[in-house]
């Protein structure tokens, strides 16, 4: 599990402790729940970064 | 005259029976009055207001029909940039901020005629749900202002459901135009990634925005959907398949293959909620729907993936502004702090899993023309709640009310929120259609609505 507090302090944010401490428990959830869907990803596949179509969205028009 | 239809006012302006100031002055009187109670407004532009319904009435006398948002009131939430008003994000950080431009929507919607009465509320920088601004009060549900009105196009959908304004304009990131409408009572349309225009809007995400209205009917939010959609071509996101007539005409739903969801999309739902979307599904059989029941890909881990997009997103756009950390609430704050965390490999993976999922369900809409889910699992918390508990379960506020929304985001679909019978809190169906749909998708809303 990250140590938060460690990181914020190694990458000079100005967050105070309290607060990072505050924050922590979602940041370890998120990072507990997202590592085992990172494992599913096909070796090739481009990031969807931009939603633009057709080839990320699909469908030929009128939802059809 | 504040509850009719877009098209029936459109009728009485047609036939002489109200003029276009008329319409706004009485839009003005409900804002006076309902403004101590629900605090839906950052701006009202009377001037404006009245300016616009004037040259609205005097086209029409010259046989200029701009269509049917002519002289219609409306609202824009206050993150679509408006030349020369004051454009806050909610916040304080833009909160003197007046554009040099509009906004491709408030461009698209003065072209059609229509009448801007206000900016309205929102959350801080359209960053979460609940509406209880720091920097301008909370935002009160008009139902019960005790409670939230959703959001975070909250005074929208306030002013919406309350009769101020025909329609407003929201922005959906997670939820937040379909949110309010489900806590207020009223219709949210999120359409298609690409639809609507996004330029002009302070943005919350590059990934995830979409621009829709809020109005008091499906076959409402079609007409305005009318005068927004279309390519832009100075927005890279911006679609250039052609647009369809949205307008709501035959509504039926008999042979329409209704998805229902037989895994997530019924956990730890409120009683009432799980009732009323109980008698609609009813309903929708009883009106010649095809129920199938659909195994849904694990929308749980959409959610991760969009939470993990926004705030590595979010933080990015925002990053010029952290080191004034006093100038923000400390809700959104502790978001912004959050995406700082997060590592760039993680944001690239969430959006290659976008891809995934996105084929994933590419494959539902082979087998249901369309899914019904309800809008939020739970009704309308009170303003400062901060959690909620459904069977024995604790959950954040924000996490719960988003719960079955985010997915309509990262895939990128067309997806309406629409009242059900209630005899408490507003409550709402979502309809989730395939990309591009909102034609059908706006029907069977409207035939959902009679049903």
């Amino acid at each position: 599990m990250t140590d938060f507090a460690a990181l914020a302090r190694a990458r000079g944010f100005d967050i105070p402790e309290d607060q990072v401490a505050g924050i922590a428990p979602s940041l370890s959830a998120l990072e507990r729940d997202f590592a085992p869907l990172k494992a599913g990803i096909p070796h090739c596949l481009e990031p969807a970064v931009i939603l633009s179509e057709p080839a990320v969205l699909g469908g030929t028009g009128d939802g059809k | 005259m504040s509850f009719l239809s877009i098209s029936q006012a459109g009728a009485k302006l047609r036939a002489g029976e109200v003029s276009a100031v008329e319409l706004a002055q009485e839009s003005l009187r409900r804002i006076r009055a309902d403004e101590p109670r629900l605090n839906a407004f950052i701006t009202v532009t009377e001037d404006l207001a009245l300016e616009q319904a004037r040259q609205a009435d005097e086209e029409l006398s010259k046989g200029l029909d701009r269509g049917p948002l002519h002289g219609i009131p409306y609202g824009l939430k206050d993150v679509f940039a408006t030349k020369g008003i004051r454009t806050t994000c909610g916040s304080k950080i833009f909160f003197n901020h007046v554009p040099d431009h509009d906004s491709a929507v408030y461009e698209k919607l003065r072209e059609a005629g229509a009448v801007l009465m206000g900016k309205t509320g929102l959350q801080e920088f359209a960053y979460g749900i609940t509406c209880n601004n720091p920097h301008f009060g909370p935002i009160r549900n008009p139902a019960d202002p005790t409670c939230i009105p959703g959001g975070s196009s909250g005074g929208s959908g306030a002013a919406v459901a309350a009769g101020s304004l025909f329609f407003a304009m929201g922005s959906d990131t997670g939820g937040s135009i379909r949110i309010p409408a489900a806590y207020c009572g009223c219709v949210g349309l999120k359409p298609t990634s690409g639809r609507v225009s996004r330029r002009g809007v302070l943005p919350l995400d590059f990934s995830l925005d979409h621009m829709g209205p809020l109005t008091r009917s499906a076959a409402d939010a079609g007409l305005v959907l009318n005068a927004l959609a279309g390519h832009d071509a100075a927005d890279d996101t911006s679609s250039r398949r052609p647009v369809d007539d949205y307008t709501v005409t035959g509504t039926s739903l008999a042979g329409v293959r209704v998805g229902l969801p037989t895994n997530f999309y019924g956990d730890r739902v409120a009683p009432e909620v799980a009732a009323a979307f109980a008698d609609a599904v009813f309903r929708a059989r009883a009106a010649g729907a095809i129920l199938v029941p659909i195994m849904v890909p694990d929308p749980t881990e959409i959610n991760v993936v969009s939470r993990v997009i926004l705030l590595s997103e979010a933080s990015a756009l925002m990053e010029p502004y952290l080191h004034r950390r006093g100038d923000f609430g400390a809700d959104v704050l502790a978001l912004l702090d959050q995406g700082r965390f997060l590592a760039a490999t993680d944001y690239i993976n969430a959006q290659r899993l976008r891809r995934v999922y996105q084929a994933q369900w590419a494959e539902i809409w082979a087998q249901a023309d369309c899914i019904f889910t309800p809008t939020a699992p739970i009704l309308a918390p009170k303003i400062g709640q901060t959690e909620v508990v459904i069977d024995g379960v604790a959950e954040d506020v924000r996490l719960a009310t988003t719960r079955f929304m985010r997915a309509a985001n990262v895939l990128g679909v067309p997806a309406i929120s629409i009242p059900l019978p209630s005899n408490g809190l507003p409550i709402g169906l979502q309809i989730m259609g395939p990309p591009f749909a909102e034609r059908r998708v706006l029907a069977w809303a409207s035939a959902a609505e009679v049903s």
